[in-house]
């Protein structure tokens, strides 16, 4: 009787907050993400009228090449999302969202890329330690502009290094290098 | 109870629809239309989640047709799984290790080997604004009333993002004073151990307890400030073999029931807009007297300021630090210490290093490095015990050349050989292996 009653009052709260939660907290969001992936989108392919997902289930073949191409294991949770942009049906491009590990934690990031595999630029999605925020800064991730495949975005070679925020940079810029050869391959195989 | 659940539900409805006036009844049947597409929504949930090989499928369908480009973009569908993806990842652990081998040139019988540090980290992420993090350190293997070794927590503190690019942290943690203070995994410095000027005159690893803010603007600028503990002048021991070794590292607190009478200013500013460069200083100004009435000087204050630089070009890693420090209002301190250790007005020191990393092959590397360092952890004393005679010595010049080899970024061996021109006693050969996770 008294858990049914508990029970009853938990429902009835949790209808009354869904209608509170409506109107009033739309603005409020807890994600201290920096962008949402509309708005990289948007900056990596401002051309684009349509960005459309394109599934990406990385099977063996493809795992296999990619870690070929960048000379790099790939790591067990490697499962971008991609989408396809393109304005009036043509294809501009392709913009992915990705995350690695930065020292300890997720960086969340999206690459875009022309219809070539160029690397257009990159988006820091979300930042979630205490250091090496400072691959958010545009001087450093300029760095991946008018790139073209796994061998030119070489971590301290061709991706200068910000200090203190080493392992951020080389961790993202791994993953560069593999969206890059991904994007080489979606290129071949629209 | 029914009555009473149903009152509250009513009062909060009511509160949240206002301008509606509503009956207890239209209040009951508003609400079983909830409950109703709660237990639809819960259904379709349940009904996705079995599914996702089926709408992949769809979707490769989809997307291999030629022009579907009027398809809309699913972000709704992608966002909140990848929120969902993140919460596994709430706790981390990390951390780093360095065992050391030391053999001084003409004093074998002083060899020594020891595991030098083992640090265990754990973060927690309460959302994706707000975090904590602690390490804790053991120095030396063992710690024991019979053993040198050390315990200590080296971090403690929670960290808030309050904006995109402002954060606040609270607790004990480091402070952002030169580079090796924040990073000082062993797989991020050159040598076996950790340079001379950022143990001496900045007392890496150092700690305090407090509030810190930091910012980072898209213009490459970071800034950082903060209130936090100081150090603490009663803890200055008459025998020099501490103080000579760092003047600050012998009174620090740490975090142990730090005197807090008087706090500590600091700020940092750092530049980081040249990929690959880097210039920055910061400035420490607190109390050390603490207001203890039982000294002589209980508004003694301590000044550190240091500028450094770091260009990392190529394959090469080119650095360059100089540190200061002051001690004010000591007189009092030193003319009533009659034991004969007084504190020195000044301290400083500087480096300049150059590492080039001679090979790569996948993740294993080898880089070459030396190192030029002067330090003088007592430059001169204003003020001394009526008859004492002081001798203030020259600079500690220390040439220290050697080789990281890197299994792994994050996997290190190290050897080196260090060089004191000054007191070839000192002169020594290092080896030793460093690892963080």
């Amino acid at each position: 009787m008294r858990l049914t009653n508990r029970r009853t009052l938990l429902q009835n709260i949790g209808a009354a907050s869904l209608c509170a939660s409506s109107p009033f907290m739309t603005g409020v969001t807890w994600a201290a993400t920096f962008m949402e992936v509309e708005q990289a989108q948007k900056l990596l392919l401002p051309h684009a009228d349509t960005f459309q997902a394109v599934p990406f289930a990385p099977d063996e073949a493809t795992l296999h090449a990619l870690a070929k191409a960048t000379d790099m294991r790939v790591p067990k949770q490697f499962n971008p999302k991609i989408w396809r942009a393109s304005q009036g049906g043509k294809t501009l491009g392709w913009v992915m969202l990705d995350r690695v590990i930065g020292k300890v934690d997720l960086i969340d990031y999206a690459a875009g890329f022309d219809a070539q595999g160029t690397a257009l630029g990159m988006e820091v999605l979300a930042y979630r330690e205490s250091h090496g925020s400072e691959i958010k800064q545009s001087a450093w991730r300029k760095q991946f502009v008018g790139k073209k495949g796994p061998g030119t975005m070489r971590f301290a070679d061709d991706i200068r290094n910000i200090s203190g925020a080493t392992l951020s940079c080389q961790h993202v810029t791994e993953g560069m290098q593999r969206l890059s050869a991904l994007a080489a391959l979606v290129a071949a195989n629209p | 109870m029914t009555f009473k659940t149903t009152l509250i539900a009513t009062a909060v409805l009511l509160a949240c629809q206002t301008g509606h006036a509503q009956t207890a009844k239209e209040v009951a049947a508003e609400m079983r239309q909830m409950r109703e597409e709660l237990r639809q929504l819960r259904a379709e949930l349940d009904g996705l989640k079995k599914q996702p090989e089926a709408t992949a499928t769809t979707a490769t369908a989809a997307t291999s047709a030629p022009n579907a480009t009027s398809a809309p973009a699913p972000y709704a569908s992608v966002a909140p799984q990848r929120e969902a993806e993140a919460a596994p990842n709430a706790v981390s652990l990390f951390g780093y290790g360095e065992l050391n081998f030391t053999r001084p040139k003409n004093n074998i019988a002083a060899s020594e080997a020891t595991a030098r540090r083992g640090v265990f980290g754990i973060g927690y992420r309460f959302n994706e604004r707000t975090r904590f993090v602690a390490e804790l350190e053991v120095e030396n293997a063992v710690a024991s009333s019979g053993d040198s070794g050390e315990v200590a927590m080296e971090q403690l503190y929670v960290e808030h993002d309050i904006d995109d690019g402002l954060s606040a942290k609270m607790g004990l943690f480091l402070l952002p004073v030169g580079y090796m203070n924040e990073s000082h995994e062993p797989t991020r410095y050159y040598g076996v151990t950790r340079n001379l000027v950022e143990t001496a005159i900045i007392p890496s690893t150092w700690r305090e307890m407090g509030v810190g803010f930091r910012g980072v603007r898209d213009s490459g600028l970071r800034w950082d400030a903060g209130v936090v503990t100081s150090f603490d002048l009663t803890k200055w021991p008459s025998d020099s073999t501490e103080t000579k070794e760092s003047p600050l590292g012998a009174i620090h607190q740490e975090g142990q029931k730090a005197k807090a009478a008087s706090l500590a200013y600091y700020g940092a500013l750092n530049f980081d807009g040249i990929p690959g460069f880097n210039v920055g200083g910061s400035v420490f100004h607190g109390g050390i007297g603490q207001k203890q009435p039982d000294i002589a000087s209980p508004n003694a204050s301590v000044t550190l300021a240091e500028l450094h630089t770091k260009w990392q070009v190529g394959a090469w890693d080119l650095s360059a630090l100089a540190a200061e420090g002051r001690f004010h209002d000591v007189s009092g301190f030193n003319t009533a210490n009659s034991a004969g250790n007084p504190v020195p007005d000044q301290f400083r020191g500087w480096y300049a290093q150059a590492a080039y990393r001679l090979w790569r092959k996948g993740d294993y590397s080898l880089v070459p490095f030396a190192r030029y360092e002067r330090v003088n952890t007592a430059v001169n004393y204003s003020s001394v015990f009526p008859g004492q005679v002081v001798s203030t010595g020259p600079d500690n010049k220390v040439w220290t050349v050697g080789a990281s080899y890197y299994l792994h970024p994050q996997v290190v061996l190290k050897m080196d050989v260090q060089k004191y021109q000054n007191d070839s006693a000192l002169d020594r050969f290092n080896m030793g292996v460093g690892f963080h996770y």
